[in-house]
């Protein structure tokens, strides 16, 4: 199937003072259209980083290389003003932290009408027929009281109202692809559920293809057609879904399997280096339970499996 | 909301009796017999004389223990009469009124000065955040916070009024009196706002709602006006409503270096005098315009600001 979505090489570092910090390194995946594709990691290893990347959304002291390629357009150093039109229409996003992402002195409705208005009714859609529309998609997230909440401000709503808030900013506009940023994070047990099944039905319903950044490994499973591992700004293995689940290659993806509370909870020891001092060879040797003589000496190189790849010497074809 | 005004009113009620008290019984502790600074001030060192001043302290009642003459005027503040000056043989209301719109004229075009000149200049700086504009307003901020009034309002008068003869030394003759006090009293209060400013915009300019308008395609005048300017304001009413009080306390100052015929020239000359109606009464001016206006800041927040309804605060 055709490519939505091609990132190649995607390096990203951060210009601190007069040292720069690399968190990303040669970040390379791509999305096929309406396809899935998890982005599973613990907390801090560059997963939003990359959601920034693709939306041109970095800090100004951010500097990108590599490619980023969007329906064959090469779009990463393309200018802010060229790349406006495709955020919110073509690629848009969901973000982390329902309590910290909505405007609190603006009225949640006003808040995704917005996203289409400030377009100027590009879909043709009135002010009315924007407010049946957006009414439409509270009622398909099972938002309580749809047509009160629409003049609700945000800290009228609980978390998991809010996170469906920016769910409905995400997909009012129908985009092509969705960059869900931990969807899941912010919420309780009960409408976690609820949520993952509003992704499902998106997947569904709308065909929209998404990349969905997480660390709950089970929410990536209900959801992903794909998934990929990273590790401290790398990936180090991606493939599908069952195959990544069942059959792990890399030594990280075996201990973040194994740390899930379904599979025992058998937490991988160590912590994730820091990006100012990372390892010469692989980032993952400190704690890898299988390392080898070349794993602190050079970095593994990429090897290419079904519809995915690993980086490990461990690994053989 | 009804309950949060009736709670905010008695507060300002509160303020303003601790203000008079504290006042009325500073007056008096302070050293300097009253009926002496009164005929002093009046008639100069020849009119001091012993029977004089026993005269005069019969005639104004100052030989009663003071608790008895400050519960006579509080009881009479209660209906309105604020009592006679002591200098100037005049009800101190009748004086307040007279003085009143002229000190109200120079806050007003001072503070509309500050506000014309501090908002803009910290949403530029703000954007401009270390580029050489932001810069260059730090050093003004800094130039205008660390010069006192005084000395500024004495380097105007050489430049503008002796200098360039631009604009008149003092008084309020002519309609360009106004500017050289107004622009002095609003400079002292524009640091603040304008620091203010960029700080509260920088603040929010770095919140995740900012990044999620961004996500959304909206163009950076849209986000800058509906998200940015809407959630850093609110701070910046505050600072507004405490530079009030700057304005009033600092006209005191201005209006006797200008000759402005204010409530602040007033107020010093009734403590040379140690006429102790008129201070009472310009006090409670002052600090009637404090809490007032900070009243309605608190009503304009909780108005704004959802928040605040369901955190307690506006309840």
């Amino acid at each position: 199937m055709e490519n939505l979505l091609e990132v190649k090489n995607l390096n990203v570092s951060f210009l601190m003072g007069k040292r720069k910090i690399h968190i990303l390194k040669d970040v390379s995946f791509n999305i096929e259209k309406n396809e899935v594709l998890a982005v599973i990691g613990e907390t801090g290893c560059g997963k939003s980083v990359t959601g920034s990347a693709i939306l041109h959304l970095l800090p100004e002291n951010a500097e990108v290389g590599g490619s980023i390629k969007y329906n064959g357009i090469d779009i990463t150093n393309i200018h802010e003003n060229e790349f406006r039109p495709y955020r919110g229409t073509e690629i848009a996003a969901v973000p982390q932290s329902p309590s910290t992402s909505l405007d609190p002195l603006m009225k949640v409705g006003k808040q995704v009408s917005e996203c289409v208005t400030d377009k100027k009714y590009k879909y043709g859609e009135h002010k009315k027929q924007l407010k049946e529309s957006i009414i439409n998609i509270f009622s398909k997230l099972k938002l309580p009281r749809i047509n009160e909440i629409y003049d609700d401000y945000p800290c009228e709503l609980s978390g998991g109202m809010n996170q469906r808030i920016l769910i409905s900013m995400g997909i009012v506009t129908k985009p092509k692809l969705l960059i869900v940023d931990e969807p899941t994070k912010a919420i309780d047990w009960a409408l976690r559920k609820e949520v993952i099944e509003v992704f499902q039905d998106l997947k569904k319903e709308r065909r929209c293809a998404m990349l969905f950044i997480t660390h709950d490994i089970a929410a990536a499973k209900c959801v992903a057609d794909r998934i990929a591992v990273m590790y401290c700004g790398q990936i180090v293995e991606i493939g599908y879904t069952n195959d990544v689940l069942n059959n792990p290659k890399h030594p990280y993806t075996k201990g973040l399997i194994a740390s899930m509370p379904s599979r025992g909870f058998h937490v991988m020891e160590g912590y994730m280096p820091s990006f100012a001092d990372l390892p010469i060879g692989c980032r993952f040797e400190p704690r890898c339970s299988e390392k080898t003589d070349n794993c602190s000496k050079y970095e593994p190189q990429m090897i290419n499996i079904k519809n995915g790849y690993v980086k490990c010497f461990r690994f053989k074809l | 909301m009804l309950g949060y005004l009736i709670k905010r009113i008695v507060i300002v009620f509160g303020v303003l009796w601790m203000v008079s008290t504290l006042t009325y019984f500073t007056v008096h502790v302070t050293p300097g017999d009253t009926a002496t600074a009164i005929l002093y001030s009046i008639g100069g060192e020849n009119a001091v004389s012993e029977k004089n001043i026993e005269h005069v302290r019969d005639k104004l009642d100052l030989n009663r223990p003071v608790y008895l003459q400050y519960f006579e005027w509080v009881t009479n503040s209660f209906k309105g009469n604020f009592g006679t000056s002591y200098k100037y043989n005049k009800p101190v209301l009748y004086m307040i009124k007279l003085r009143l719109p002229n000190t109200i004229k120079l806050g007003i075009t001072a503070f509309l000065i500050s506000v014309a000149v501090s908002i803009p200049l910290g949403i530029i700086s703000a954007l401009n955040h270390n580029r050489i504009v932001d810069h260059l307003s730090r050093i003004f901020t800094l130039l205008t916070s660390s010069f006192p009034s005084f000395w500024i309002a004495i380097i105007f008068i050489i430049f503008f009024a002796l200098k360039l003869k631009l604009l008149p030394v003092s008084g309020m003759d002519s309609p360009k009196s106004i500017v050289l006090p107004a622009i002095t009293l609003s400079l002292g209060m524009m640091a603040p706002i304008i620091r203010m400013m960029r700080t509260s915009m920088l603040d929010v300019m770095g919140q995740d709602y900012i990044w999620v308008s961004r996500a959304k395609g909206l163009k950076e005048s849209a986000i800058i006006w509906r998200h940015v300017l809407r959630n850093a304001i609110p701070p910046i009413i505050t600072v507004l409503g405490l530079q009030i009080g700057h304005i009033l306390g600092g006209a005191v100052i201005i209006e006797n270096i200008f000759s402005w015929p204010g409530v602040g020239g007033l107020l010093i000359d009734a403590i040379n005098a140690k006429d102790t109606p008129m201070i009472e009464g310009c006090v409670l001016v002052v600090a009637f315009g404090y809490t007032f206006i900070n009243l309605v800041v608190d009503i304009i927040y909780a108005c704004i600001d959802p928040r605040l309804k369901y955190s307690g605060e506006g309840k």
